[in-house]
């Protein structure tokens, strides 16, 4: 069967770390497999991690001469901080799918939140003429070196958003109607001990990255990742139980985003405690 | 919690998750701190993560080029002697690219302070083998593990730096498992500089998640190998009464 | 006035401490070593200059970098492969908009070649680093010029902070001959960049997306353009009837200016600076001329900063190239007819 002629240029923006290249990888390998043409690079500063990651994905039925575009297509948004970094690649025809928007989708059905990006995919994939079976596989394969858990649940979230995408009209992920989160309005996580001595345990919830340092020194395992809350690079904070917590301030010295403060209150003078 | 001269607009700073700089820019800035000295302080910052660093602090703060912030210093100390010169440099630019400035400023006991950042390979530029991997560690230039009589040992930057020092100099290795240790080092060192002194030097073993890929408890894990190669400690200072 | 007989060398650093240099850092080569050594001897006299003899001419550059941050005027001096070493830290100085003096005297290259001369390290000098080019490059061609454009460079230098050079070559660096040692009627005053208590800066060279540096090189390139026409000199030899014009700088200038005064019709054009170029200026003679000869002690580096200058006209220029090879004036008068 002869194909059509086909030719997008679609830009995935998000936060290093988000998986922003892996989806792009993906789908290349899928379009590749299907016998397209295709050509991928993605953008890179000096940052290892963080600072917003880019992938210029086109697929085409002709030869694809330039790696890079001036619009894009298709504009795949994962996070508040590419926004600006974004805007000149859209015109009026420039389809959306805002990431920002079912940044919570993943963990509402108990899938991990490193399952973002493969949902987002699913809505994706729906876009595009490549046969969803060939990007599923690929992603399999992508990532059989992880544990049994976690790529099921990538299946799990990537059909999830297969289902969406087909349901959401695309008018309704046009960027204006993002609900824009600005991290530093932020609240930061306050924690206070109901017994003496009195300790109040502070997480700043935008500096924290999810290194999981403070959780593998804390000496009374108070620290866990939370189920709700996530970061500024969308991965989930620590949250303290404060009934285990004895205010050694380890979690506040070996942190290394100067996230965490920990006060504890001087004991009373004949109290028989050492502070 | 958050040390004086940071610069809290920086915040969240541009470091990966888990960063051993993370640590070691909140125990020099305490340092800093305690000893009053952000307005004097220019910090030289070299090629590498280092570099993230430079909009981090309330304190003058320059990228310079790979391997030679060490020669900036200097000259920088020559011009300006009362500025407090301080070196922020990874192990490329300490060991590989800038060993010969590094060599030779502590040769001529130049009164910088200098702060290698040890975390055994080269990370900005995605986790290659450095003068500093560990015997069999995987980088993504020893794909199979360095081989050691092929690329040499593990280099010890103090110990290769202190037969061309004076008796002026400083010389200290510690890890970043201990902030605390940390600081009151970097104190030290910066004091040498100071009180008119000369060379300090001090090594920090650190650690990479990034691209070690490992997680919170293998990351110490590793760390503590390298603490096991790496002797931790003051390895040489100015006798008493100097 | 005072005035003696002086090698080049010995007047750069008469003119260098006359320009208000107190720091310099260098590594011995042929043929700049003298300027290293007479420097380092006014050093022992003068307790408010300072030298580092750095390791390697990288050092050398950075510590001049580190020099000019911290407010006090300083200076290089290389040749040859220390030219080339040096680009790292003149590029550095090129990005930070640093006032970076060195005094480059040119010798045979490529690589070790002589120690002696040639007019080969002009490509270097002026677009050598991963630079577009914006640096102050002048070029002596005589005694007197040594001195007047070492203090020149200085002044351009920190008044307009771009790196600044004086590109000699190893005959003018070693011969010695009468300079007058004039006081500058202008001098360029100085600013500390890091160190100053009463400020903070946090000063990058890297960035992250191609939109940002190129915001950066939009603005030097446009600070460049509009200062070129008050740095850049030449000048006109014999201003009288032009039937052929000569483009000549450095020791081969002098040469030339021997030919234009025996023979008739011949004009010789000596840009001064060779970055920036003297465009407009050079146009205008060029249109004057029937023929045009472009003479130098390299394979072409001069040449194409000249036709560059003259694109658009329509011209007959005849290139003379003598790379790593001196040209005396009676070759001069010889060649050309």
């Amino acid at each position: 069967m002869k194909r059509e002629h086909l030719s997008l240029k679609i830009l995935l923006a998000g936060e290093g770390g988000q998986g922003i290249q892996v989806m792009a990888q993906i789908l290349q390998g899928a379009a590749y497999q299907t016998g397209l043409q295709t050509v991928y690079i993605p953008n890179y500063g000096v940052e290892q991690r963080g600072g917003v990651s880019l992938a210029y994905l086109q697929i085409s039925t002709l030869p694809i001469p330039y790696p890079k575009f001036k619009t894009a297509d298709i504009l795949v948004l994962m996070c508040e901080r590419a926004i600006p970094r974004v805007k000149p690649y859209q015109d009026s025809q420039t389809q959306v799918i805002n990431g920002i928007f079912f940044l919570n989708t993943s963990a509402q059905h108990n899938l991990s939140p490193k399952t973002h990006n493969m949902l987002i995919l699913g809505i994706l994939s729906t876009l595009l003429p490549i046969n969803p079976e060939v990007i599923r596989q690929t992603m399999k394969k992508r990532f059989q070196k992880a544990s049994a858990l976690l790529l099921n649940q990538n299946e799990q979230a990537f059909l999830l958003g297969r289902g969406l995408g087909l349901r959401l009209p695309q008018d309704a992920q046009r960027l204006k109607k993002i609900p824009v989160d600005d991290h530093r309005k932020w609240s930061d996580q306050i924690s206070v001990s109901k017994k003496h001595p009195k300790i109040i345990h502070t997480i700043i919830r935008r500096y924290c990255k999810s290194c999981g340092i403070c959780i593998s020194r804390c000496p009374t395992k108070a620290l866990h990742f939370s189920k709700t809350l996530t970061g500024i690079y969308g991965t989930p904070i620590v949250e303290v139980d404060i009934k285990k917590c004895i205010g050694c301030k380890m979690c506040e010295t070996v942190c290394p985003d100067t996230a965490i403060s920990v006060k504890k209150e001087e004991p009373l003078a004949d109290s028989p405690q050492k502070s | 919690m958050i040390p004086k001269c940071y610069k809290k607009e920086s915040l969240p700073h541009l470091f990966c998750p888990g960063c051993g700089y993370g640590v070691i820019l909140k125990s020099l800035g305490f340092t800093i701190d305690q000893l009053k000295i952000a307005h004097q302080t220019v910090l030289g910052l070299d090629i590498g993560c280092a570099l993230l660093a430079w909009n981090l602090f309330n304190v003058d703060t320059i990228q310079t080029h790979h391997g030679r912030t060490i020669p900036v210093m200097a000259g920088l100390k020559l011009a300006k002697p009362k500025a407090i010169a301080l070196a922020l440099v990874g192990d490329g630019g300490a060991y590989a690219i800038g060993l010969q400035s590094l060599l030779h400023s502590a040769h001529r006991n130049d009164p910088l302070t200098v702060i290698v950042v040890n975390n055994s390979l080269y990370a900005m530029t995605g986790g290659q083998m450095a003068p500093t991997t560990l015997e069999g560690e995987i980088t993504t230039t020893t794909p199979l593990g360095r081989d050691c009589q092929k690329t040499g040992l593990p280099f010890l930057g103090p110990e290769t730096v202190i037969p061309l020092t004076n008796q002026f100099a400083y010389v200290a290795r510690v890890s970043i498992r201990n902030p605390i240790v940390l600081e009151e080092t970097f104190k030290k060192a910066i004091l040498n500089q100071m009180k008119g002194k000369g060379f300090s030097l001090v090594e920090v073993l650190s650690v990479c998640p990034t691209n070690w890929k490992t997680d919170a408890e293998k990351t110490f894990q590793f760390l503590q190998e390298m603490e096991n190669y790496y002797r931790l400690g003051e390895i040489k200072k100015p006798k008493e009464g100097e | 006035m005072k005035k003696g007989l002086f090698t080049g060398n010995e007047i750069v650093v008469k003119a260098a401490i006359q320009a208000g240099a107190q720091l310099m850092f260098g590594y011995p080569i042929t043929p700049s070593t003298e300027i290293l050594e007479t420097f380092a001897e006014e050093v022992a006299f003068h307790p408010e200059l300072r030298l580092i003899q750095t390791e390697d001419e990288i050092s050398a550059g950075f510590g001049v970098i580190g020099a000019v941050l911290g407010g006090k005027k300083a200076f290089t001096a290389t040749a040859g492969p220390g030219t080339v070493l040096m680009q790292d830290p003149i590029s550095m100085a090129e990005a930070m908009r640093l006032p970076f003096v060195g005094i480059i005297t040119q010798r045979g290259g490529p690589s070790t070649g002589t120690v002696i001369y040639s007019q080969q390290e002009v490509t270097l000098t002026c677009f050598g680093g991963n630079t577009e080019g914006l640096r102050f490059v002048y070029s002596p061609s005589n005694l007197q010029d040594v001195y007047d454009l070492t203090i020149a460079a200085f002044n351009s230098a920190w008044q307009y902070r771009f790196p600044a050079f004086l590109l000699t070559d190893g005959y003018l660096a070693k011969v010695k001959g009468e300079v007058r040692l004039h006081q500058p009627g202008y001098l360029a005053s100085t600013k500390e960049i890091l160190g100053k208590e009463e400020t903070i800066v946090n000063i990058r060279n890297t960035y992250s997306t191609e939109e940002e540096l190129f915001a950066v090189l939009k603005k030097n390139l446009a600070d460049y353009q509009k200062i070129a026409k008050q740095v850049s000199r030449y000048r006109i030899y014999q201003k009288k009837k032009v039937n052929s014009l000569i483009f000549a700088h450095g020791s081969v200038a002098s040469a030339c200016l021997a030919a234009c005064e025996e023979k008739d019709g011949l004009v010789l054009f000596q840009p001064l600076t060779l970055r920036p170029f003297p465009r407009q200026a050079a146009k205008h003679w060029a249109k004057k001329a029937k023929k045009i000869f472009v003479l130098e002690s390299s394979a072409g580096q001069f040449a194409r900063l000249v036709k560059e200058a003259l694109s658009g006209l329509p011209l007959n220029i005849i290139e003379y190239q003598r790379p790593a090879l001196g040209i005396t004036p009676k070759e001069v008068l010889e060649w050309v007819r």
